[in-house]
């Protein structure tokens, strides 16, 4: 019963679904200050190289997705320089930086004495649980089969649903992308809060990468996250910058990424160049419905001064 | 430009890094890129694709409209274009046969770039997430039609997956060795893009558009014409790039040889530009040098990633050159009189502006 | 109540702030102490927001000094000034309006022990807080409600009440009444009454004479960023305060004779309208007006109102769910922007840059925003640069807009000149009726005379003008029709003659319900 394909296919879609979430997670914070980094495909690749580097170096999992957090967070300050001190427009600088990430992660990956390219993997990610709990029948392999980080990225999603709602820190951020006038008026140091919420996006989506090429790929590749980051950064605007949404959309795109496996298991014959095509088909319909929806939920449930660069002295 | 050279200043510094000589290489790439005619030519053959994806991005990009599918249309453009080389009697008068191909790549290229267009300008969907999606699909359909299926497009004779030679009647004239006119198109064109931009009253809405979507509607601008508009122009010239590849370089539908960040690159070199057309085409031609002298410096022990490395330095370094310019020009703010509402400087936002 | 034991006192010396090395600020200083309101009077442009935002820690000075107590404050940041009891209401507010007043309230304030705050308790305590200042000084908020349901009064309020909470000692409110109905700063002003009676000093921007006369102590009047007198109110008059404030220039003459008109066939029909605002809601709520030939019909109401998604609707920019506009005869519900244009509609929006004209383009391109798809300007889709450079050098000095320079983005020029490039451009295109939203709000006095002007000699002319002000004494002062907007219904229309300031404060503000036939109007031109 626990193997059967539904079974795999939801646990899989979980495991796939994890790195999209955190990413997202990421993005959702530094969006909610007003923030907009589109470069979470580039961070995710750094955050990846890097913590496979760090895995192959310390074959430990907590240090190598905890410097793959570093390294995207260092990458995202090269975007909170240019887009919140320098104020340059968004958008280019969120595309400089996955050029500048892919062609940073091909670097360290591949260039050097030791390139990471096709090394093994450092670092053993195993279920958190005892094996005996992964046995319990359906909800075994569900439930209770995943690695540490499976949960903690759930754990995460509760963690910044109640700070953002529920604490002066989330109120301070949520307020500064709102209204970053009224932010600065009431007291508030809107760059300071501005360059933190992109340092934690940047963490997000490095560890997202790490866990990416750790856990579920293995092995890194240039180029790896072959549009992970784009989901992610669809994920955010598809679950109106929500965290709970962000989850329940990260682990359909997971189940949609692991539908190959689950049809070659149901032998399903289908090309596997579209299966390749269906998350990012999914994610391209889903932009296009919702922005169709005449709720115009979308619109109001973005923050206000997204995209938008702030200064006091506005002469 | 003085980015660029911050950029390569950069980039001599990471080259110092891995232990080569940031001179020896640069001269490596010089020799490789630049020193001598067949240099020269493999360069311009190089940089053809590349000013018409810059073409794409800077187009877009001017009103603001952000197309990062030209990877994608790019593709699109490559398909159809082979197709239609591979479908045509060879009877038919050449020029004829090439404007075909070169037209099929533009319509669908456009057609590709439409699928972002329409939900734009109908529904305001977010045009970089959904150009961007479709990057993803069109990479695996081209897969799919070579290394997927016996497709019209793969050649049945061969046990390795791979596109089918196209006919020589459909294969683009060489203006001096491996040049091929395809270069020529694209200058014609980044010529034509300048002067539409510039002098029509479409170039005129576009500006308007670019600078304010609020001013545009009140004047009677339609906002959701336009968008769909340049949207397919961009598309198309993506679609011509691949097009010319096909026809020019490739001489089939082969995804290892298009596959290789051409529309990316364009959004960088585009940036580099300012967004102004003439400006693309030496901007492209500097990358294409660079890029095809990334090849020769491994056999100086300098891997290719530095190349990649060294494009995403320079793109770093013009978006933030952006800053200084746009502060220069509040330095040299006039002397008005002081008022109640001050006057917010607009440009800061802008995706590069004039 | 709180009582201070001690009046707070403030020193400003040799206050001064350039931007882009234009003095906005010139060595300003004046004294303020607890217990009195002191008043700052200038006209547009005399430097009395910049002089407030040094104070509020928003600006830092370029050179001089603020001494609170006797010592010496270097503010950094509006956080600083808080910190110093130091509280300043914009004239726009800055609330964040997706939140509610409780969550504005409390926003960056970090109360001793009140860290992070997040319990049920913390929020009734709060809760309990701002209903207790609420109280003591007459300023009724709901704390839940999100702030973009409030109207301008109620935000005001809550901006005030945001100060209180953080224990401002300095209260500084800049132009306070420019945006409330007279019922309304009646009010304010004794809730201000209140304030300075418990120890709070008060500073009172404003460019109206009156209201510095009517309810300050002391006067401070600024003129090009520098002062030019100051006094106890009770020894100024107004001819005083006025020759201060526009020294020896002249004052254009306001009071140009209205002659009366013989209003001609209508030209705007706008029938039964609705229209949704930003949250959906119905901002406009079945609106009917007519401006008819030789006609100014002026709008009057506290913004807020439905006013300005009434004037979208009816250029085009917004859409609307019921209802008719009809431009000269013309059927135009569903048309767009420029289709209503060609049936004779000019435009002058509320936003001048950004709508009106496009910021970062030419003063040249800006000019030919309206008519670079015809000839002259253009020809089979080619522009003629030519003609189009020198269409914008004419109309440049025939409404004498200064500060332009070829190549230069408009968004450099000043509020005054931006509003007669829209002007020129708008006037010189065809058209039977103007529509003008806020047409002098920030400009100076020269400035807003010539706009005004320019409403009468289209009235004259033979056009139609639709008026919208806040200003009460404006729209009173240019209107052959005055009507009332409340809510997004009309409240009340007046003929020029009928049109009782009184009467029509108290329907601006809701007091009086207009239903019941409060209508003084005979034939008033309204359906």
């Amino acid at each position: 019963m626990n193997d059967s394909v539904l079974v795999l296919s939801i646990a899989s879609a979980l495991v796939a679904g994890t790195p999209i979430l955190l990413a997202a997670l990421g993005e959702i914070v530094t969006e909610r200050a007003g923030v907009m980094n589109l470069g979470v495909e580039g961070m995710m690749l750094v955050g990846a190289v890097s913590a496979f580097w760090a895995g192959v170096h310390t074959g430990n999992l907590a240090v190598a997705l905890l410097v793959g957090g570093l390294a995207g967070s260092l990458l995202s300050l090269v975007h909170a320089v240019l887009a919140i001190t320098l104020r340059v427009n968004q958008t280019v600088s969120g595309l400089s930086l996955v050029i500048v990430g892919s062609g940073l992660s091909a670097f360290i990956g591949n260039v050097g004495d030791s390139p990471l390219l096709e090394a093994p993997n450092g670092v053993d990610v195993d279920p958190l649980l005892p094996a005996a709990l992964a046995d319990v029948p359906v909800l075994g392999p569900i439930v209770f089969g995943h690695d540490i980080v499976v949960y903690l990225a759930f754990a995460a999603v509760a963690v910044t649903g109640r700070v953002l709602y529920r604490t002066t820190f989330g109120l301070s951020l949520r307020a500064v992308g709102e209204d970053p006038a009224a932010a600065d008026a009431a007291g508030l140091p809107v760059t300071r809060i501005r360059y933190l919420a992109t340092a934690i996006g940047g963490f997000g989506a490095g560890v997202g990468g790490g866990y990416l090429v750790l856990a579920v790929l293995g092995t890194w590749q240039t180029g790896m996250t072959a549009g992970a980051g784009w989901i992610a950064v669809a994920l955010v605007i598809l679950a109106g910058w929500r965290p709970w949404l962000a989850l329940i959309g990260a682990y359909v795109f997971g189940a949609l990424r692991g539908l190959g496996f689950t049809l070659q298991i149901a032998q399903v014959d289908i090309p596997s160049d579209f299966l390749t095509m269906i998350p990012f088909v999914a994610a391209y319909l889903v932009v296009v419905l919702v922005s169709a929806s005449p709720t115009r939920a979308r619109r109001v449930a973005a923050p206000a001064a997204l995209g938008e660069p702030y200064r006091r002295e506005e002469r | 430009m003085l980015s660029l050279v911050v950029a390569l200043g950069l980039g001599a510094a990471i080259l110092a890094v891995t232990g080569a000589d940031p001179l020896e290489a640069y001269r490596t790439m010089f020799d490789a890129s630049l020193n001598g005619t067949a240099a020269i030519e493999r360069t311009l053959t190089y940089a053809t694709p590349l000013i018409l994806t810059g073409l794409a991005a800077a187009v877009s990009f001017r009103m603001r409209t952000y197309n990062i599918g030209a990877e994608g249309q790019l593709f699109m453009g490559a398909i159809a274009a082979s197709g239609v080389a591979l479908a045509l009697p060879a009877d038919l008068p050449t020029p004829l046969i090439l404007l075909a191909v070169i037209g099929a790549g533009a319509v669908a290229g456009a057609v590709w770039a439409g699928f972002a267009a329409i939900p734009k300008a109908l529904l305001g969907t977010d045009e970089i997430i959904t150009t961007l999606m479709l990057n993803f699909v069109a990479l695996a359909f081209m897969n799919y039609l070579i290394f997927g299926s016996m497709s019209f497009w793969r050649d049945p004779d061969r046990p390795v997956p791979q596109g089918k030679q196209i006919p020589d009647h459909a294969v683009l004239p060489a203006i001096s060795g491996r040049l091929h006119i395809g270069f020529a198109i694209a200058v014609v064109l980044a010529v034509v893009l300048w002067l539409l931009l510039r002098n029509t009253t479409f170039g005129f809405r576009l500006r308007t558009i670019g600078d304010s979507h609020r001013a545009a509607t009140y004047a009677g601008i339609g906002v959701p014409a336009a968008t769909i508009a340049v949207m397919s122009i961009s598309g198309a010239l993506a679609g011509v790039a691949g097009a010319i590849e096909v026809s020019g370089v490739t001489d089939r539908l082969d995804p290892k040889a298009l596959a290789i960040e051409l529309g990316y690159t364009g959004i960088v070199i585009a940036a580099v530009a300012r967004l102004h057309p003439l400006g693309v085409v030496p901007v492209a031609a500097l990358l294409a040098a660079i890029t095809t002298a990334g090849g020769s410096m491994q056999s100086i022990g300098v891997q290719v990633e530095v190349v990649v490395l060294l494009q995403g330095l320079i793109f770093l370094a013009v978006t933030a050159g952006e800053f200084f310019v746009t502060n220069r020009l509040e330095l040299r703010r006039p002397a008005a009189a002081p008022q109640a509402s001050p006057p917010t400087p607009a440009t800061a936002a802008g995706g590069g502006g004039s | 109540m709180p009582t201070e034991p001690r009046p707070v006192s403030l020193q400003v010396r040799e206050l001064s702030k350039s931007f882009y090395g234009v003095p906005a600020v010139d060595g300003v200083g004046f004294d303020l102490v607890g217990g009195e309101i002191h008043g700052l009077l200038g006209e547009n442009g005399a430097g009395k927001s910049t002089l407030c935002s040094m104070l509020a820690g928003l600006y830092r000075p370029d050179s001089g000094h603020i001494l609170l107590d006797g010592e010496e404050l270097h503010l950094r940041s509006p956080d600083d000034a808080a910190a110093h009891g130091i509280g300043m209401v914009y004239q726009h507010f800055r609330l964040v309006d997706s939140f509610t007043v409780a969550e504005n309230i409390v926003l960056g304030h970090r109360a001793p022990g009140s860290a992070r705050a997040s319990g049920r308790r913390a929020r009734r305590e709060l809760d309990e807080r701002v209903a207790q200042l609420a109280d003591d000084y007459g300023l009724e908020v709901h704390p839940t409600a999100p702030v973009w349901q409030l109207s301008v009064g109620e935000r005001q309020r809550v901006e005030i009440l945001k100060q209180l909470y953080r224990g401002a000692r300095i209260l500084i409110l800049d132009e306070p009444t420019a945006v409330l109905a007279p019922h309304e700063s009646d009010r304010l002003f004794e809730a201000v009454r209140r304030m300075v009676e418990t120890g709070h000093a008060v500073v009172l921007v404003s460019h109206k004479m009156q209201e510095i006369l009517g309810h300050t102590d002391r006067v401070t009047v600024l003129r090009s960023g520098r002062n030019v007198g100051e006094g106890a109110t009770d020894t100024l008059t107004p001819a005083m305060l006025a020759t201060m404030m526009f020294g020896g220039t002249h004052v254009p003459d306001d009071d140009i004779a209205h002659e009366p008109n013989e209003p001609g066939e209508p030209v705007l029909v706008v029938d039964g309208l609705r229209v949704a605002g930003d949250h959906g809601r119905a901002a406009v709520d079945g609106v009917t007006v007519t401006v008819r030939r030789h006609e100014i019909v002026g709008v009057a109401g506290v913004a807020g109102n439905g006013q300005r998604e009434l004037h979208e609707a009816i250029a085009g920019l917004r859409p609307f769910s019921d209802g008719s506009i009809t431009i000269d005869g013309h059927e135009c519900s569903r048309t767009s922007p420029r289709q209503r244009h060609e049936a004779g509609l000019a435009y002058v929006p509320e936003d001048r840059l950004g709508t009106g004209l496009a910021p970062g383009l030419t003063i040249e391109h800006n000019i030919a925003l309206r008519s670079f798809a015809r000839r002259p300007h253009s020809r089979a889709g080619w522009l003629n640069t030519r003609a189009i450079e020198a269409t914008s050098s004419r109309l440049v000095a025939d409404f004498d807009v200064r500060g332009a320079r070829p190549g230069m983005p408009v968004s450099f020029m000043s509020g005054g000149n931006l509003q007669k490039a829209i002007l020129a451009r708008e006037l010189t295109e065809h058209h039977e009726v103007l529509v003008a939203a806020a047409p002098t709000r920030g400009l100076d006095i020269a400035a807003a005379a010539a706009v005004r002007t320019q409403l009468r000699a289209e009235r004259d002319g033979g056009r139609g003008v639709l008026l919208f002000s806040e200003d009460l004494a404006e729209v009173l002062e240019l209107s052959d029709v005055v009507v009332v907007m409340f809510k997004g219904r009309v409240v009340g229309t007046f003929d020029r003659a009928g049109a009782d300031p009184e009467r029509i404060g108290l329907l601006m503000s809701g007091a009086l319900d207009g239903s019941d036939g409060s209508s003084s109007a005979g034939d008033t031109g309204i359906a």
